[in-house]
């Protein structure tokens, strides 16, 4: 009886102590890692997965834009960037360098590969209305990225507990093998923008974490709302990619509109930005 | 006739009774310590469990803190990214803080319980396609585990189907802004 009281004391003693000393470790090190679990790993782990992550948004970002051509028109490509740079500085992340792009095809839709890729399509473009919604679109996505939504739905875990590290993992490897499950894990990752899409607990997510961030930034919080109030009047195929891979449009409009209550942003008055943006898109 | 009171003990006797007597005094004695030890060792675990996860540690730019849950409230102070705030408590879209001898409350969005990391960027940033060139450096984990799984999902189809345009990828990355341009540009449009 007793030495079982003295091994749960142990335990009971040495295992918060074991934790503080990992914490402690961490602070020394001076650098942490957003992690979903408590697993202990180096910096060096840290940095490797979120390279891993670049690397694999970036050829993602690459089969998209082999499927798209870039809209290139320098003005409204440096507006894009100037308006989804800002929402990044407010976002969490900093690590990642986030780069956006328009898509030339009048589709409706925007895209964003993990590691800070973020696409909107001149389709999506010319149905906003303000600077607000242009942000609406950008924040949606830059919130898929920092919740690392695409990487997790690929669900790669190896040996690794948890997505990243599988990512990185998969990418450190060598041989034949890896190439595959390289080429299938971006193959996955186009059929979820372009066919199955994100879960829709993961789309709600983004949407709620999106006006967040708007609010966070500046800018009118209820802009995604109106943003996805105007896509869903629309008609024709410019669309049916969104559709297919996003929940329905009244859903998601109903979802942001409790969500905004219950956060009380209406009563925000926060800016549009009209008048800059007709500047810059010439609209 | 029998004695009323039980039969004076011998003394050798009387030696283990003591002896009995004197343990178990003892072991009682170590019960109560015991407890003690073990509710207070509960308690210790219990606040350094609580010690390690109480700090939140800013993410973005710059966070306001707020003197309430609510956008609308009046700022209490501006931190920057990274710094260390005690956490008080917390609710699925804010977390009170302490802060300067005050508390306050930042969106949830802006703080996470591990320190910002600095920018990573790719050594090789090359125009070259991954899939086409993975060697990078042995690994003892083998990839088969992560192909198994990939191939467990009927959907995955491989990307060489696909056009890959790096090229254009580089023209993306090649857009530069100082994060100074952005501020300016950003507090012309919605003065913060």
């Amino acid at each position: 009886m007793t030495h079982r009281l003295c091994a749960a004391l142990i335990l009971l003693v040495a295992i918060p102590l074991m934790d503080l000393a990992v914490h402690t470790v961490q602070a020394d090190a001076g650098r942490f890692h957003t992690r979903v679990s408590r697993h202990a790993e180096s910096p060096a782990d840290m940095r490797r997965d979120v390279e891993a992550e670049i690397r694999f948004g970036r050829d993602v970002a690459a089969h998209i834009l082999g499927r798209y051509h870039l809209y290139n028109d320098e003005k409204q490509t440096r507006y894009v960037n100037l308006v989804g740079k800002a929402l990044a500085l407010h976002a969490p992340r900093n690590e990642l360098d986030f780069h956006f792009a328009i898509l030339d095809t009048d589709s409706i839709n925007a895209y964003s590969a993990p590691g800070g890729y973020v696409f909107i399509t001149r389709g999506l473009l010319n149905t906003m209305q303000d600077e607000s919604e242009l942000a609406a679109a950008l924040a949606h996505e830059i919130a898929h990225v920092t919740l690392r939504h695409v990487v997790k739905a690929l669900n790669i875990h190896a040996a690794e507990t948890n997505a990243q590290a599988g990512m990185a993992h998969l990418l450190s490897g060598f041989g034949d093998p890896t190439k595959a499950a390289f080429t299938q894990a971006v193959g996955k990752a186009m059929d979820i923008l372009f066919n199955g899409g994100l879960s829709k607990a993961d789309e709600l997510q983004a949407d709620r974490t999106a006006v967040m961030l708007l609010a966070a930034t500046g800018y009118d919080p209820g802009a995604l709302s109106r943003l996805l109030g105007r896509i869903k009047h629309q008609r024709g195929q410019h669309t049916r990619i969104l559709h297919k891979t996003h929940p329905p449009l009244s859903e998601r409009i109903a979802a942001l509109n409790n969500f905004s209550a219950h956060m009380q942003l209406a009563a925000l008055n926060y800016p549009r930005v009209s008048e800059r943006f007709h500047e810059y898109l010439g609209q | 006739m029998r004695a009323k009171y039980p039969a004076r003990h011998t003394d050798k006797e009387q030696d283990r009774r003591d002896a009995a007597r004197t343990i178990l005094i003892t072991f009682t004695s170590r019960g109560v310590a015991m407890k003690r030890l073990l509710i207070t060792s509960v308690c210790m675990s219990l606040a350094c469990a609580a010690w390690g996860a109480q700090t939140v540690y800013v993410q973005s730019m710059q966070a306001k803190i707020l003197a309430s849950p609510d956008f609308k409230a009046a700022t209490v102070a501006r931190v920057k990214r990274g710094a260390a705030l005690p956490l008080e408590q917390q609710t699925d879209d804010w977390v009170k803080v302490r802060y300067a001898g005050t508390t306050g409350w930042v969106p949830r969005l802006l703080v996470s319980d591990t320190a910002p990391l600095d920018e990573v960027s790719l050594i090789d940033g090359g125009d070259h396609a991954i899939s086409h060139d993975v060697r990078r450096r042995p690994s003892a984990v083998t990839t088969g585990g992560a192909a198994r799984g990939l191939a467990e999902d009927g959907r995955s189809r491989p990307s060489n189907e696909l056009t890959q345009n790096y090229s254009a990828v580089k023209k993306m990355e090649s857009l530069e802004i100082d994060d100074g341009t952005v501020l300016t540009f950003l507090q012309a449009g919605v003065k913060q």
